[in-house]
């Protein structure tokens, strides 16, 4: 589904976003549109930087949405199992309701390992056009979507059958086509 | 489904009955559905710890009173966790007037609910379904909207 909208380049004093071409709906098989930020943590992150990474999840996160928060630790885990395999983790936080002081204070307490990214103007979310959180995006270094959806089944980590993100990273390190390349799960929406 | 909760509140000598009821499969959607053909009805899926769920409950409260003797009818399903129920979204219910009939979300396939009514729905409330007298969906509404939007779209059925 193509969905022309036109994006104008923006800039920031602090965090610049310098990004390019048509929006438009990404599913597994598309390619995303690279996006480059210059983050409150000092650090400038672009997708196309990514050459050398085995896949690039992209993470649509929140510091309050229950349904988020009831990830931390998994999340944690996963990057820690998937780091060392080459696999590079972002969140993107894109909730106008949530401050860059907010963000930081939630990321020091959850001890995350892996950088937070604040997507001023909904612009990463909008290039993505992703809904809510958690909603995840699992890219190869060219850029193509190859899963996106949730993390596992469930909110509570007993009751999870079935872990679709780290089934398609499992996939994708062994070179395979991911089976279950697009889920759904109940979050909050994003804040625009 | 399930009735799992049945309680009366005691305001001022007024007994109101404010009754739960679990939603556990596509089955219980369509059920709704079928009950509330012939009228205009919405289902609106909310959470207690949604803000603008939070923000636009009061909306839908006031659409509800002023056009449920206008052949309206609005279901609230809240995402509220299990273990929550009683302690945080009864006594929201409470505080916002709502005494009638309404449902929470407990189910192992929520995937096939989100499909069932819409399937460009995947996942984020507030979530809003709009049917019309014959039960066909005219309008799925995702995030916070006020009193006037939704009064206008469901004039446009009635």
């Amino acid at each position: 589904m193509k969905n022309q909208k036109f994006l104008i380049p923006v800039f920031f004093i602090l965090f610049s976003f310098i990004l390019s071409g048509n929006l438009y709906s990404i599913e597994p098989g598309d390619k995303a549109k690279d996006f480059k930020v210059v983050n409150f943590d000092g650090k400038t992150y672009q997708l196309s930087d990514q050459k050398d990474a085995a896949a690039i999840v992209i993470m649509f996160w929140s510091t309050e949405c229950p349904f988020v928060q009831a990830y931390n630790d998994r999340v944690v885990s996963l990057v820690n199992a998937y780091q060392s395999k080459n696999v590079v983790f972002w969140g993107i936080n894109s909730n106008n309701t949530e401050s860059i002081d907010r963000i930081q204070e939630h990321y020091a307490d959850k001890k995350y390992n892996f950088p937070m990214i604040k997507d001023k103007n909904n612009a990463i979310a909008d290039m993505f056009e992703a809904t809510r959180t958690p909603e995840v995006f699992v890219l190869d270094k060219n850029l193509t979507v190859l899963y996106h959806g949730r993390i596992d089944d469930s909110r509570v980590p007993d009751e999870v059958k079935s872990t679709d993100l780290k089934n398609a990273l499992d996939e994708i390190l062994s070179g395979k086509e991911v089976s279950g390349k697009i889920t759904k799960q109940f979050g909050c929406t994003i804040k625009r | 489904m399930k009735k799992i909760f049945f309680i009366l509140i005691l305001i001022s000598n007024i007994s109101v009955s404010q009754e739960i009821v679990s939603i556990n499969n596509v089955n219980d959607i369509a059920n709704i559905k079928n009950e509330n053909k012939g009228k205009v009805f919405a289902i609106n899926f909310w959470a207690s710890w949604c803000k603008p769920c939070v923000n636009e409950f009061p909306a839908l409260v006031k659409l509800n009173k002023n056009y449920k003797d206008k052949n309206f009818n609005l279901i609230f399903i809240s995402l509220d966790f299990k273990e929550e129920v009683e302690t945080k979204l009864l006594p929201f219910l409470k505080s916002n007037d709502v005494d009638y009939i309404s449902y929470y979300l407990d189910t192992n396939s929520p995937e096939e609910i989100m499909d069932y009514l819409d399937k460009k729905w995947d996942g984020g409330i507030p979530a809003t379904f709009i049917f019309d007298k014959s039960g066909n969906l005219q309008n799925f509404i995702l995030g916070e909207r006020n009193y006037e939007f939704f009064e206008k779209e469901i004039k446009k059925l009635i």
